[in-house]
């Protein structure tokens, strides 16, 4: 057989790992005595009074039974080119388990005596080592050195990988990789009880006494039967040993699943999973069901075969070594640099907010404003809470309500998909306990568990419930308590808990009698308890009528998609749901304030709300039920506006905007016959543009992008550009690129 | 074994079963075809089948087989299956997919049983391990994926790949009035049926499905139970009622995948419908390969209370119905696969399931025989639906046109005259229908003629649904 030398250098590596543990101090403390000379020639046993090393520091808390385990990182070394070279990161990271090995022996000779009274902190070993002590003062000293290392050790060593360094999925990983520390992201699937695992064999010799200790480092061992005692062997019998359970070494060992997350699989293919071996203090860091990047040494042992022969294959599994929660939320998402640039860039952009409202389900035709109104769900107003306890919700929450077969349900999914936390369910597939929580008895450890509906899965993000007419007026209640108060009270099997839901909500129901009825007023057509409804920020009505522009562009549309197996092309100002996802988190950092301005502003157009209902009513066309949490949508509506555009403080055009999409909320309901265009609207439109602008000219297609935006239609355009030509107020040039304002009078502006 | 002088090579394992319902002409086109190309005088597939059927009427099957059986989609159905071991990186071989393999066999080591495994087994216990004292495996010398709609027609005669026009006028005729001697002669329902046959899942993108219809059939006579096995074999996944198994008879002679679904409260709370894992994968009714047929049988359906299991499984059918999706559940999470299965759906009244078509159904004679068609002719048939199924349809630009001008004004009347409008939804189901009425044609586009008679074909169907109510 051909025999390879190792290339690697062992000694020279650990007196460089050596000369690093004493040398490296945290680059915070170098900062501030770098005035300090570090004297290379004298540096072996002074360098602790001169500045404690980091690590020095953590033996040093072993030492003394505070601590019981050091995390070696691989920054730090890097950090420490100075010293070490680079190469000696890479060999910890393919090599890592002799690694280990060499660091832990390093550590051993390092670790000073105990600096501070142990006494109290007595355990078996210490009272062992009493006896070997007393035993030991009538024997020759060479025996002594049958203590294994691992005996005496009273810490656990990890290492911590690079920071840099990327998650790896678990279909990544392949045989290249054993003995490599790897990082692997997935979901916790399983994890099995804590066990005691043996590290260091203990014997007890019946003929001599004497004790004698095996180190265990593979899965399996062949215990000791026969005394190796000098004893024994001079007297030449065979004692016999006998394990003892307390001088043996147990670490807690835990073996856990671990599974790949959705987005790691390609399509069609089954999650893959792995298996993650745990010890010492990192056991029971885990539970089912958490997302959690998890860095070890791939190792792999042979397959255990049938009748005791090892086969060529392995089993494979990951030592852990150090383990980071994560979680996705906004909060929590990583920018780049090119990212940040493109939002800063975005958030100039005067039109980001009709911009990033397209972007929201763009194979969806149509829907403007409820895609609008939609980013503003996705956005959120802000949460405060009062010292008192108290807390005002800033979620939205949002019903659409329409006939059947215009996209709704595609609407939720989308938003499902594109909330960090988003959950899709339907009222009629999910019983109560699907919304809220349930108490359950786990099937495998017969255990009783809390186990969350969707609303709870949805904390710190978006429930979109489909169907919600349909769902029983008891599930429907629960929701009430998350609507507003945002938490679910449990009461059920002994367990009494309150939980938190802070979701906003995105419900989707059909009118009464499936299809809106016109000749009904609309409360009977809704069919939803004012409790409930006054719980919405924004109730949507959706009517599917005749009309031939809409008919016609629908028609193309689904043509298109039929004939040509994709969507038609609309423009390339499309944004991806990755950015509408940063654009957000970026937004939801913000904590727009409202001034005082603004808000008398807001106060007026309130009461004048509470007077449109009151007229409504008296004309039995009430649709919701306008009170003091009309207001609130208000403000959480142009809070959230303020935060699409990345302001701190919330405009008069905010409070403008949100009252708009209220209005037209219910548009659909305005009689299609009743002709009387919204010209006033329309000029205010144009004559702000005008200002806004501070010119007297501009490019229709300006002007028309912005009227489109508004919900008018190109006919409303022409007709009052048309209309207005003649009570010369403006004119259009020649080639009807451009429209001149005669004669800007600016008494106009204090209509607004 | 940590050295970095150790080197590794990886292999994949894979659990095979026989492609799940397979029907019989199919199968046995198949066997011809290997037989022809090998030239060998036995059967490969006798010799598997010596050692590797699942039969589980056998009373001493131990939980161990049974654990493994669930690997097959269909509960208590003998089927043959294997661990095949693919000795090499490769990531193309995907759930469901119907794969060729040439590899050497390896016999279970069945009397091995004594293992020193069991420490670690239950926490473990892989596919593998318990599989293997019980299944044979299959080292992969060479493999390759078979043609999704799984054909042995096709891949035998790759020449005549296309039915002409004047061909497929008298094929489609004749198959209509084979299919409607299920229906009691109703050429309508039977039209109905064929367009369903020919449907294939054809774009996928942005969560947009094209191809699909899940054809519901109502308005069924009461139903006659057979009582043969009624007693003995209440979970099995077979059609009881004598107007579905006429029904299944037919599709199963047309169809190369079909497989009975009564959809009846114990099988609904007791057969998951869905794969489903806790540890392992454990298999689903409706994890099949791509075109695979189920006739759901809702007339067998009773009142009754459904669990936990029943109410996913209607989702899971709803799922696929509306978006041909399956959701896979593991533990914490959820993986969405997509499939493409046909579904014909017969009830009483309306069916409670979603659905694309719906069409009652109109009996002219009371006739319970189906019509004798020669082996040559089912051929034909066979040919006909699997050639049109695959080929590629085109919308031309003027017929586009002609289409929206015709929604546009449609819905125009309709607003006038006070009748309910015609939806999106509706104009879909336009769109996909004339496809498959072209495909069966034999045209290769859409015509002005064929979209007036796909709208002359709804109207008649609308006509029905109008009736009955």
């Amino acid at each position: 057989m051909e025999v390879i030398k190792p290339k690697t250098n062992y000694a020279k590596d650990s007196e460089e790992i050596l000369s690093f543990i004493e040398r490296y101090r945290d680059s915070s403390v170098l900062d501030q005595q770098d005035n300090i000379e570090i004297d290379p020639d004298n540096m072996d046993i002074d360098v602790e009074t001169v500045s404690p090393s980091k690590y020095l520091e953590k033996l040093k808390a072993v030492a003394n039974r505070e601590d019981d385990k050091i995390v070696f990182e691989l920054d730090d070394i890097q950090d420490n080119n100075g010293n070490v070279t680079d190469g000696l990161v890479n060999k910890i990271l393919t090599n890592s388990w002799r690694y280990i090995e060499l660091i832990y022996r390093i550590c051993d000779k390092l670790m000073p005596a105990p600096t501070k009274p142990i006494g109290h902190m007595d355990d078996v070993l210490d009272v062992i080592m009493q006896h070997r002590k007393d035993k030991d003062q009538n024997r020759a000293p060479e025996d002594r050195t049958r203590f294994p290392a691992a005996l005496t050790r009273r810490y656990s060593l990890y290492i911590k990988p690079l920071k840099s360094v990327n998650p790896l999925a678990i279909r990544e990983i392949n045989g290249s990789y054993v003995g490599h520390l790897v990082t692997v992201k997935g979901i916790i699937t399983r994890v099995s009880d804590v066990k005691p695992f043996l590290l260091v064999a203990g014997y007890s010799c019946e003929m001599c006494g004497d004790e004698v200790f095996q180190e265990v480092t593979k899965k399996n061992y062949t215990p000791l039967m026969i005394c190796p005692s000098e004893k024994c062997q001079k007297n030449n019998v065979k004692g016999k040993l006998y394990m003892q359970t307390r001088t043996c070494k147990f670490v807690p060992f835990q073996e856990v699943k671990m599974q790949e997350l959705t987005e790691q699989v390609p399509v069609g293919h089954i999650p893959r999973s792995m298996t993650i071996f745990l010890h010492g203090t990192l056991t029971r860091s885990m539970n089912p069901g958490d997302i959690v990047s998890v860095s070890g040494i791939f190792q792999a042992t042979p397959h255990q075969g049938y009748r005791g022969t090892t086969s060529l294959l392995t089993d494979v599994y990951l030592e852990g070594q150090y383990i980071q929660q994560l979680k996705k939320q906004y909060d929590k998402m990583v920018t780049t640099p090119e990212i940040s640039e493109k939002i800063q860039e975005l958030a100039r952009d005067p039109e980001v907010y009709t911009k990033l409202s397209k972007s929201i389900a763009p194979e969806i035709y149509g829907h403007e404003d409820i895609k609008k109104a939609l980013l503003l769900l996705l956005v959120g107003g802000v949460s405060k809470s009062m010292g008192d306890g108290m807390k005002i919700r800033g979620d939205l929450n949002i019903c659409l309500m329409g006939d059947p077969g215009v996209a709704k349900s595609q609407l939720l999914k989308y938003i499902s998909k594109v909330a960090p936390r988003g959950v899709y369910t339907t009222g009629r597939g999910s019983s109560g306990v699907g919304l809220t929580a349930s108490v359950n008895r786990d099937p495998v450890t017969d255990e009783m568990v809390l186990e969350g509906g969707a609303l709870v899965l949805a904390d710190n993000g978006i429930c979109c419930i489909d169907e919600f007419d349909k769902m029983e007026d008891g599930d429907r209640t629960a929701i009430h308590e998350v609507m507003e108060q945002q938490t679910i009270s449990i009461s059920k099997a002994g367990i009494t808990t309150t939980l938190n839901a802070r979701t906003s909500i995105l419900a989707a129901a059909n009118p009464l009698y499936g299809r809106y009825n016109t000749k009904k007023s609309p409360t009977q057509n809704i069919n939803l308890p004012a409790a409930l409804l006054s719980r919405f920020d924004i109730l949507f009505l959706i009517l599917d009528k005749h009309h031939i522009e809409d008919d016609t562009r629908l028609a193309q549309h689904v043509a298109h998609v039929h004939q040509y197996g994709k969507h038609p092309e609309r423009g390339n100002d499309i944004l991806d749901v990755q950015m509408i996802r940063h654009y957000v988190a970026e937004a939801r950092s913000k904590r727009p304030v409202v001034p005082s301005e603004v808000a008398s502003y807001m106060v007026s157009s309130y009461v004048q709300l509470r007077q449109d209902q009151a007229d409504a009513m008296a004309r039995k066309q009430e649709h919701t039920y306008t009170s003091a949490r009309s207001l609130l949508a208000v403000i959480r509506l142009s809070q959230s506006l303020a935060r699409v555009h990345l302001r701190d403080e919330v405009m008069r055009q905010d409070v403008a905007e949100a009252l708009r999409l209220l209005d037209v909320s219910k548009e659909s309901l305005n009689d299609p016959n009743d002709d009387s265009p919204p010209t006033g609207r329309l000029y205010h439109l144009i004559k702000n543009l005008f200002k806004d602008t501070d010119t007297d000219s501009l490019l229709l297609d300006d002007i028309k992008d912005e009227v489109l935006s508004k919900g008018f239609s190109d006919e409303q355009l022409m007709d009052i550009i048309q209309e207005y030509s003649v009570m010369d107020i403006w004119e259009l040039d020649e080639t009807s690129t451009t429209l001149k304002l005669l004669n800007r009078n600016d008494n106009d502006d204090d209509e607004l | 074994m940590n050295s970095p002088n150790n080197k590794f090579s990886e292999r994949q394992l894979f659990y095979c079963t026989s492609v799940p319902g397979e029907t019989s002409w199919a199968k046995q086109g198949y066997r011809q075809q290997n037989r022809n190309q090998s030239k060998s005088e036995t059967d490969i597939e006798d010799i598997v089948r010596s050692t590797a059927n699942i039969n589980l009427d056998d009373e001493k099957v131990s939980n161990d087989l049974k654990k493994v059986a669930s690997k097959y989609p269909f509960p208590k159905e003998n089927h043959i299956a294997a661990i095949v071991k693919i000795y090499e990186k490769d990531d193309s071989l995907k759930v469901t997919d119907v794969v060729e393999f040439i590899g050497v066999l390896n016999h279970p080591r069945k009397a091995a049983s004594n293992t020193n495994e069991s420490q670690y087994e239950e926490f473990n216990a892989s596919c593998e391990n318990v599989a293997s004292y019980y299944i044979p495996s299959v080292h992969v010398i060479f493999y390759r994926k078979l043609h999704p709609t799984g054909t042995p027609l096709i891949s035998t005669n790759t020449t005549n790949l296309l039915v002409s026009p004047t061909d497929a006028m008298q094929i489609r005729n004749a198959l209509i009035h084979y299919i409607a001697s299920a229906f009691g002669g109703d050429d309508l329902v039977a039209e109905f049926v064929l367009l369903q046959l020919l449907s294939r899942i054809h774009l996928r993108q942005n969560g947009l499905t094209l191809g699909k219809l899940a054809l519901n059939i109502s308005n069924l006579p009461n139903n006659i139970i057979t009582n043969e096995n009624a007693q003995n074999n209440v979970l099995s996944l077979v059609h009881n009622n004598l107007f579905a198994k006429r029904v299944a008879t037919i599709l199963a002679s047309l169809l190369p995948k079909y497989h009975d679904l009564p959809l009846t409260l114990s099988t609904l709370n007791e057969i998951f419908y869905f794969p489903h894992s806790n540890n392992e994968l454990d298999s689903g009714v409706f994890q099949v390969s791509q075109g695979t047929w189920f006739l759901v049988d809702e007339t067998v359906l009773k009142e009754g209370k459904l669990c936990d299991i029943g109410v996913r499984n209607l989702k899971a059918l709803n799922d696929i119905i509306d978006h041909q999706k399956l959701n896979y559940t593991f533990p914490f999470n959820n993986y969405e696969f997509n499939t493409d299965i046909g579904i014909i759906i017969l009830s009483n009244a309306k069916t409670f399931l979603n659905y694309d078509c719906n069409i009652p159904l109109i009996q002219k004679s009371e006739s319970t025989t189906i019509s004798n068609v020669s082996e040559d002719t089912l051929n034909q048939f066979r040919n006909y639906i699997s050639i049109l199924r695959c080929t590629d349809f085109n919308i031309p630009e003027n017929i586009s046109d002609y289409i929206q001008t015709d929604y546009v004004t449609q819905r125009q009347n309709a607003s006038r005259n006070g009748t309910p409008l015609l939806t999106q939804q509706d104009l879909m189901l336009l769109l996909n229908l004339s496809r498959f009425v072209g495909l069966s044609f034999g045209s290769l586009e859409l015509t002005k003629e064929l979209w007036d008679y796909t709208k002359k074909l709804d109207e008649a169907r609308r006509h029905r649904i109008y009736q009955k109510t």
